[in-house]
């Protein structure tokens, strides 16, 4: 069997941040004991409330923060804290957001040629091709950053990203600001390099719809952690984890504008500089039970792949999603907007 | 609609170009009455952010407004000056931008940003209870331990943190029209529907009303009372929510509702719209979708003639030749290539 593209184990980080007072820092564990492998050419799709911890994960994969814990490897080798050129080359980020990681001094075709000029593989042709590829114009390479709009950029930071060939690539929201059309041109356009060229991704976005489509495997993470993993079929269509049971409960959809079905999560929100005792999701959690304060749910099979960190997980398909928890109170708006659909 | 709350009419922007100006919004029409949401959606790039930045007054370097009219309360305000426009915003008018990195200084705590928003407009609340409005601020937004938070910089929250942190400032002072570009896209959709239940909160206690910008067409049908959707700097269709899911009349909407990815279906590509959105700077004669567009294939009026706006159905209009084949059985289109 051939080695995963991707492996992590147990990777943690830890940030210091200020106390209330203004004196003394406080320890904030923004990835907590996190393990997955992604074979060549599949996607390990990752999802989770905001700031679970997956642009810190992702930027410790790329290197670009050490982590507190934990190991990475690469095509089976474990990657040292000073890496290598080609380890470097070997894994690349589309970060998320597209106005923070552009140089804005630099024409867009600079921007792209960057990482091609720093490894000698620079041709004026590639980087058109490039261009190109991400649906945008060789002649746009002329402008700079701030001549585009966010989901131009975006493409842009997609470009850059492929430049060196990489065999990993961590999409962070890669897609999220682009509209729906170019959106699916994008994920049409991983998909075929995936197939053509044996790429792996680590999928981060908010959007299962997404998510579900381009991923193999998906993550659920909840306060640093993985609370649940497997085949997509499984985790999306019938999820087991009370948080992913919530999330696929609250996606709007055109088709269905019902809020009615939303479970609504009551409850402190996730907060890493006060991590619950045992289970992370218990303040926000529908089932919670003692148990579930005193024992901390370990990720464990429910079916094959397909795991859960909870005492009482329970696959549930994803039609009956909303049978398990009190919903949401009735709006006015949706009401009268009901008998339409 | 003369009692709108907002009123932009026929709405030109330019950016000058290497070559002559570029007509990034090309006469753009809308308006929002009072307590309505209104929603826009759209091709990217087709000048969503830069119609709202002008009805901010906050067009960057380089850019005019060259024609038509803003009203804000019937009052014009495209051709205000800067002091009345400052008075408006943060105050009467807030905008939520798409990026919060430009719009968070990355060397001052949040707190002090968000107490700084509050102060410009009650410059003497003494200082304990601008903390506590802080913390209820983004308390309210979904941040968690907001006196720590507070303290902190912008490089030490998360995406969707920065997102809610900047969402407290723009609601900081009760604003009657709330312009949210993108308020939601780094959420989670459990914390996203907190914060737009936030958002309709302080527009329903306030009877503000709300222009929502956004790529997910779920969330729109879900939030807004008429949409509009933009392709390159105009709007192609416009009109009241249900009517314009339940009977698309621009084949660009019908296009984006087709690409829509659906946690059931199992497609192994996605459907998009062939072919790539035009430059601004060279947009294609007669209809900018026409190069793009099944509907039109070689249909003379497509290529020549531009079409405007026009009625299909109550307060439902698409610019659009053949908006009503284009509502009912339009000819099946090719998948992307
Ligand atoms: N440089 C830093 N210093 C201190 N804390 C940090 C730093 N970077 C991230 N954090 C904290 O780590 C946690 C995880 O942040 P991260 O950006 O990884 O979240 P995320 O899952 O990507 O969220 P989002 O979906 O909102 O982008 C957050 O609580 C954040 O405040
Ligand atoms: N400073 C600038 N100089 C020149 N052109 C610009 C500038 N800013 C924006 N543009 C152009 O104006 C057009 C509209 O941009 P805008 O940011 O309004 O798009 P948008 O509809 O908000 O897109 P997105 O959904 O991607 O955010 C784009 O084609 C962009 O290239
Ligand atoms: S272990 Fe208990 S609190 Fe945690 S998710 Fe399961 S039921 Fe909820
Ligand atoms: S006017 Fe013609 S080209 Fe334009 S959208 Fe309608 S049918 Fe298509
Ligand atoms: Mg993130
Ligand atoms: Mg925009």
């Amino acid at each position: 069997m051939r080695a995963p593209a991707l492996e992590v184990a147990g990777l943690s980080k830890e940030f210091h941040v200020r106390k209330p007072s203004g004196w003394g820092r406080r320890a904030l564990r923004a990835v907590d004991d996190v393990s997955f492998a992604i074979p060549p050419g599949r996607t390990l799709g990752l999802v989770g409330e905001s700031g679970c911890g997956k642009s810190t994960l992702g930027r410790m994969i790329v290197g670009l923060i050490p982590p507190t814990g934990g190991k990475i490897r690469l095509g089976g080798e474990t990657v040292r804290a000073n890496r290598s050129a080609a380890e470097r080359r070997g894994i690349q980020m589309v970060f998320q957001d597209p106005y923070a990681s552009l140089d804005p001094r630099m024409t867009i075709h600079d921007v792209v040629a960057e990482p091609l000029r720093i490894n000698g593989l620079y041709s004026a042709g590639k980087v058109d091709r490039l261009l190109t590829q991400v649906g945008l114009s060789p002649e746009a390479g002329q402008r700079r950053p701030a001549q585009f709009s966010g989901g131009q950029r975006q493409r842009v930071a997609i470009a850059r990203a492929l430049a060196l060939d990489p065999q990993v690539l961590i999409l962070d929201e890669a897609v999220s600001a682009l509209d729906v059309s170019i959106q699916a041109q994008i994920v049409n356009l991983l998909r075929r390099l995936q197939r053509d060229l044996g790429l792996s991704y680590l999928f981060i976005s908010h959007d299962l719809s997404v998510v579900r489509h381009i991923s193999h495997e998906v993550a659920v993470m909840y306060l640093g952690r993985i609370v649940e993993s497997g085949p997509r079929e499984a985790v999306l269509g019938a999820p087991g984890h009370p948080y992913t049971q919530a999330l696929l409960s609250a996606v709007p959809s055109v088709h269905r504008r019902d809020r009615s079905r939303r479970i609504v999560l009551e409850g402190d929100l996730p907060n890493p500089l006060d991590r619950p005792s045992a289970c992370v999701f218990r303040g926000r959690c529908f089932k919670a039970a003692p148990r579930c304060a005193n024992e901390t749910p370990a990720l464990a099979a429910l079916d094959g792949h397909h795991r859960a960190a909870c005492h009482f997980a329970e696959p549930t398909p994803r039609e009956r999603l909303a049978t398990l928890a009190p919903a949401d109170r009735p709006q006015e708006k949706t009401a009268s907007k009901e008998d339409h659909t | 609609m003369s009692e709108a709350l907002l009123s932009v009419r026929d709405l030109v922007v330019e950016f000058d170009g290497p070559r002559g100006p570029v007509r990034v919004v090309d006469g753009v029409s809308f308006d929002v009455g009072a307590g309505e949401v209104l929603g826009i959606v759209g091709e990217s790039g087709s000048g969503k952010s830069v119609s709202l930045l002008a009805v901010m007054g906050l067009l960057p370097a380089g850019a005019r407004i060259a024609g038509g009219e803003i009203r804000f309360d019937g009052q014009r305000i495209d051709n205000a000056p800067e002091a009345t426009l400052r008075a408006l915003r943060g105050g009467a008018v807030s905008m939520i931008f798409q990026d919060p990195m430009t719009s968070l200084n990355p060397v001052l705590r949040i707190g002090t940003q968000i107490g700084e928003a509050i102060r410009l407009h009650a410059p003497r609340t003494p200082k304990p209870e601008v903390r506590e409005r802080v913390e209820a601020l983004l308390a309210s937004v979904g941040v968690p331990d907001p006196a720590s938070r507070a303290r902190q910089f912008p490089h030490e929250f998360s995406g969707g943190m920065r997102q809610r942190a900047m969402i407290a400032m723009a609601i900081a002072n009760g604003p009657r029209l709330l312009i949210a570009d993108e308020p939601t896209t780094a959420l989670d959709v459990t914390i996203q529907a907190q914060v737009m239940d936030v958002l309709e909160g302080v527009c329903a206690r306030n009877h503000a009303s709300m222009i929502l910008v956004t790529h997910d067409l779920g969330l729109v049908a879900e939030t807004a009372d008429r949409i509009a959707v933009m392709y390159s700097g105009r709007v192609a269709e416009t009109g009241p929510t249900d009517a314009l899911f339940a009977r698309p009349s621009h084949p660009y909407t019908r296009g984006l509702l087709d690409s829509l990815p659906t946690l059931d279906a199992d497609h192994d590509e996605l459907r998009s719209i062939p072919g790539q959105p035009p430059d601004m700077a060279a947009r294609p004669p007669g209809c900018a979708f026409h190069p793009r567009c099944a509907l039109g294939q070689g249909r003379p009026a497509c290529s020549r003639e531009r079409p405007d706006l026009r009625t299909v159905g109550t307060g439902h209009a698409a610019a659009c030749h053949y908006a009503e084949e284009a509502a009912g059985d339009a000819p099946p289109r090719e998948a992307a290539q």
